[in-house]
């Protein structure tokens, strides 16, 4: 197992990922939501070390989307574990954005500003959901700076102004919250989800009512999604993405051989059983 | 003085606060807006809400406490594992020493960075305070206030245009936009003396909102600059270790151990015994052949055929479950809300 | 995570270090994982609570009950009065220190009291909650069983639906009406129509589980597959560095 995995990363090796019409879908969804001038985007980071391996390359590629349109960004977290990953996901996209593209910057307090972990899981987002003003709700970010200091989130206002929601989380219950409390009589946002594989399947059921509008699905649906972005984009670089969504294909396999000749060899005794008898 | 002994009474008093815990919140749901803002509810509900979060945030000692004198004990008595306890212990130490020690040093930046912002708020407060109309506002004159601004705002971007020339640390593009941002600064503070300040007229108006705009870029610019300062101190390194070379990495091995167990769990446990569990398994397959990068060698249509199984077979099912479940968790919920489900938190010994 | 500074290349070799100390039980449980498991535990421990208070209790509440959030301009003025409301939050941290009563066996039951008034919280915000996920669940059930596209009969679209809506009914056919192992009557008699449908209800949930088990492998996976990519990519690159090979 270890040298299926092992042997595509240490050459390199990478194949196209295979297509997956959720992570299209997401790219059309977040490519055509209007932000009008003072409109932001508010994506949740909810992972730790646990499910980092899937949701900070969704992370990267929600973020370089977002950040490629020019949508100010409002990051924050329910989770305390996802505290650095606030802080170091939005620095790596912006400085593979800023070595494709030299002539342009994206900075701190302009792109993107990080409200770090807030604790109170529904009892924050309804309260959030409820404030008149949301710069002035969520106060000061990270550093300490009030948020209405920013000139792109000074007056976001209240919720109505966040046009995307974007949710990328593994644990249970946290993506739940949103949905059931990230809305308003009369407004609901769009909500797009990065989830990890094991709740792919529950994630579907609020792709098919609505309630959800885009899905990446695990790695997967990340590598599709950057090859969609790279279709657009063409200098964008995802080929570590690639690398690693080939090796995890390759594990695949190995488990699917693996499940195949698990059930053959008893199959096998058994029809040699019946056909020859039992021969010691 | 009352006390309450009885395991009865014990029992209604914990009723009553389970019932007011979720009273709240249940007619803030329930009720139209209009008259949650008659009541005045409305423009106090981030307060209540926060004090809400703030009972569950003073939980947070629970797990230390028990933490350190579970293991704080094997380690005093010198128990079987002691050493393991130790090294639980001292993890708890350092994370805590250094989180802390990382605090402090935020606070103390979001303290130097508040005296940049000042300007900013400062120039923005002179704007709003002379808009207002009230004869109760004790304010000094407008002049007073904004001879006050020039002095504070060119005093300190002296202190700091002097600190800038000895301070390494930060990149010199950082260094570049601040100096920048400071000459900006001054210009605008340069050219509130142009005007008389008597009264806040138009053109006085778009002067002083002019240094506010660049006082928030200076003070974003200095932010910025004491950040990327910071991030080469000793805590910050200190934190990034204890966090990234320890604790990201500790933890993502351990989840990383079910990988193998699956591959050991495929060969032996998932074997196909019956109808049900043969179309369980041919689902799997058509899922992990569907999102894998080789499944286009068995067929193009297996990311399709993925894509059907999961909208429509599995969607249903799930949603079934999800259905019986969230019916299931609303009965629990009023159960819990009205404490009809109490024996395990009534406060009588159990029968 | 950066390796070209000396704090980055220790970090790097540390967490190499970690890894494979955790990947050791797969040998079989030995000291070494052992110490770093608790170690693991004890940064988790170290790391939660300090954050709560300084990401929350510090700036929303304790900063502006002592006033510290009131700054003074130079000319004097403060930027804001000073809310004694904020001191009414002493009752919810006074109330909320209720917990640590656990601790003390005659007084474990006011414990009780704050745990009730959380469960009470959480029940309330629940029954919102139902209503914000499952209604729109619910609705979004109601799917035309024959649809037409351009005019035209869309069988396929048709077929999806009605598939859809009997695999619903049937999944829900069985949970909430297979109480008895045996669907059939006790007398022997072929039982109710939808005692005799439920057992079709099981089929169906078995190709929601292989779902669940294929997207479950993947999750698992990546696990493994982020952590060999580290030690291949970035811990080989970082011991190379130091032993000065490359």
């Amino acid at each position: 197992m270890i040298l299926a995995v092992g042997i595509p990363v240490f050459l390199g090796y990478s194949r196209p990922p295979s297509r997956l019409v959720s992570a299209e879908r997401m790219y059309e969804v977040m490519a055509k939501t209007e932000f009008k001038p003072g409109e932001v985007a508010m994506v949740w980071l909810d992972f730790g070390p646990g499910t980092l391996a899937e949701n900070q390359p969704q992370a990267e590629v929600i973020l370089e989307h977002l950040f490629r349109r020019r949508v100010p960004v409002v990051l924050l977290s329910q989770y305390q574990q996802a505290e650095v990953a606030l802080q170091r996901v939005p620095r790596e996209v912006a400085k593979r954005l800023e070595r494709e593209l030299p002539d342009q910057r994206w900075s701190y307090g302009e792109a993107w500003i990080n409200a770090g972990f807030r604790p109170g899981g529904a009892i924050f987002i309804q309260a959030l959901v409820n404030a008149s003003d949301i710069s002035k709700f969520l106060g000061r970010d990270v550093t300490g700076m009030p948020i209405t200091q920013y000139p792109n989130f000074a007056a976001i206002g209240g919720v109505e102004r966040v046009k995307l929601v974007g949710e990328v989380t593994g644990l249970t219950g946290v993506f739940d919250t949103i949905i059931q409390f990230f809305q308003k009589g009369g407004y609901q946002p769009t909500v797009v989800h990065g989830c990890t594989s094991i709740t792919i399947p529950e994630a579907y059921i609020f792709l098919d009512s609505g309630q959800l509008k885009g899905l990446l699905e695990g790695i997967a649906g990340a590598a599709w999604y950057s090859e969609v972005l790279k279709q657009h984009y063409p200098k964008s670089d995802n080929t570590k993405l690639l690398v690693v969504n080939t090796a995890l294909s390759a594990a695949h396999l190995v488990i699917i051989l693996l499940i195949v000749i698990g059930n053959l060899v008893p199959l096998y005794q058994l029809l040699r059983q019946r056909l020859w008898g039992s021969h010691g | 003085m009352v006390t309450i002994n009885s395991s009865d009474q014990r029992a209604r008093l914990i009723g009553i606060f389970t019932f007011l815990g979720g009273i709240y919140f249940f007619l803030y749901f329930v009720l139209p807006e209009s008259a949650i803002s008659f009541i005045g509810v409305k423009d106090r509900h981030e307060a209540i809400s926060n004090g809400f979060i703030v009972i569950g945030a003073m939980a947070i000692g629970l797990g230390l406490f028990n933490l350190v004198s579970a293991h704080g004990t094997r380690i005093v008595f010198k128990k079987i594992g002691w050493v393991y306890s130790l090294a639980l212990i001292t993890g708890l130490v350092c994370m805590l020493g250094v989180t802390s020690a990382q605090w402090l040093q935020s606070l103390a930046l979001s303290a130097e960075q508040q005296r940049s912002q000042i300007i900013s708020e400062f120039a923005q407060r002179i704007i709003d305070d002379a808009d207002k109309t009230t004869a109760t506002l004790t304010v000094p004159a407008l002049q007073v206030r904004v001879d006050a601004l020039k002095l504070y705002g060119f005093e300190h971007l002296s202190v700091l245009e002097t600190k800038l020339l000895g301070q390494r640390g930060a990149s010199s593009l950082l260094q570049h936009e601040l100096q920048k941002n400071i000459a900006t600064v001054r210009e605008k503070l340069a050219q509130l003396d142009a005007v008389s300040w008597g009264e806040l007229s138009p053109g006085s108006a778009t002067l002083l909102k002019e240094v506010v705009t660049s006082g928030a870029k200076f003070s974003v610019a200095r932010g910025a600059y004491l950040r990327e300062a910071a991030a080469t101190t000793t805590v910050q390194q200190l934190y990034t270790l204890l966090y990234e070379g320890f604790f990201n990495q500790l933890g993502s091995a351990m989840f990383a151990l079910l990988g193998v167990y699956i591959a050991a769990a495929a060969y032996r446990a998932f074997r196909i015994r019956s109808v049900e569990s043969a179309l369980m398994m041919a689902a799997a397959l058509i899922v992990m052949l569907g999102q894998i990068s080789f499944g286009r060698m068995i067929s193009d249509d297996m990311p399709a055929l993925r894509q059907w199984l999961l909208e429509v077979p599995n969607s249903a099912a799930f949603r079934a479950i999800r259905l019986g479940a969230g019916v299931a968790g609303l009965m629990l919920a009023i159960r819990m809300w009205l404490s009809i489900e109490s024996r395990s938190f009534s406060a009588g010994k159990k029968r | 995570m950066d390796s070209t500074t000396s704090w980055g290349l220790v970090t790097t070799l540390i967490g190499g270090v970690c890894t494979l100390a955790i990947f050791s039980f797969l040998l079989k449980e030995n000291p070494f994982y052992r110490f770093f498991e608790h170690l693991f535990i004890g940064i988790a421990a170290g790391l939660g609570p300090l954050l709560v208070l300084r990401d929350f209790l510090w700036p929303k509440i304790l900063e502006p009950m002592l006033g510290l959030t009131i700054t003074t301009y130079p000319d004097g003025t403060l930027s804001e009065p000073y809310q004694p409301l904020y001191l009414l939050y002493l009752v919810p941290m006074a109330f909320g220190s209720l917990y640590y009563f656990i601790y003390s066996r005659r007084h474990a039951w006011l414990a009780k009291i704050v745990i009730g008034f959380t469960l009470g919280t959480s029940g309330a915000l629940a029954i919102r909650g139902f209503f914000g996920e499952v209604v729109p669940q619910i609705t979004g059930s109601f799917k035309p069983l024959v649809v037409f596209s351009n005019g035209e009969l869309a069988l396929f679209e048709s077929f999806n639906n009605i598939l859809f809506v009997a695999t619903l009914l049937l999944v829900l056919n069985y949970f909430f009406f297979s109480f008895g192992k045996d669907n059939s009557a006790q007398d022997g008699s072929p039982g109710t129509l939808q005692s005799r449908m439920a057992p079709l209800g099981r089929p169906l949930l078995m190709i929601c589980f292989g779902a669940f088990f294929g997207s479950t492998v993947m999750a698992r996976l990546a696990l493994l597959v982020e952590r060999v990519q580290f030690i291949i990519t970035d811990w080989v690159a970082a011991l190379s560095n130091v032993v000065g090979i490359g």
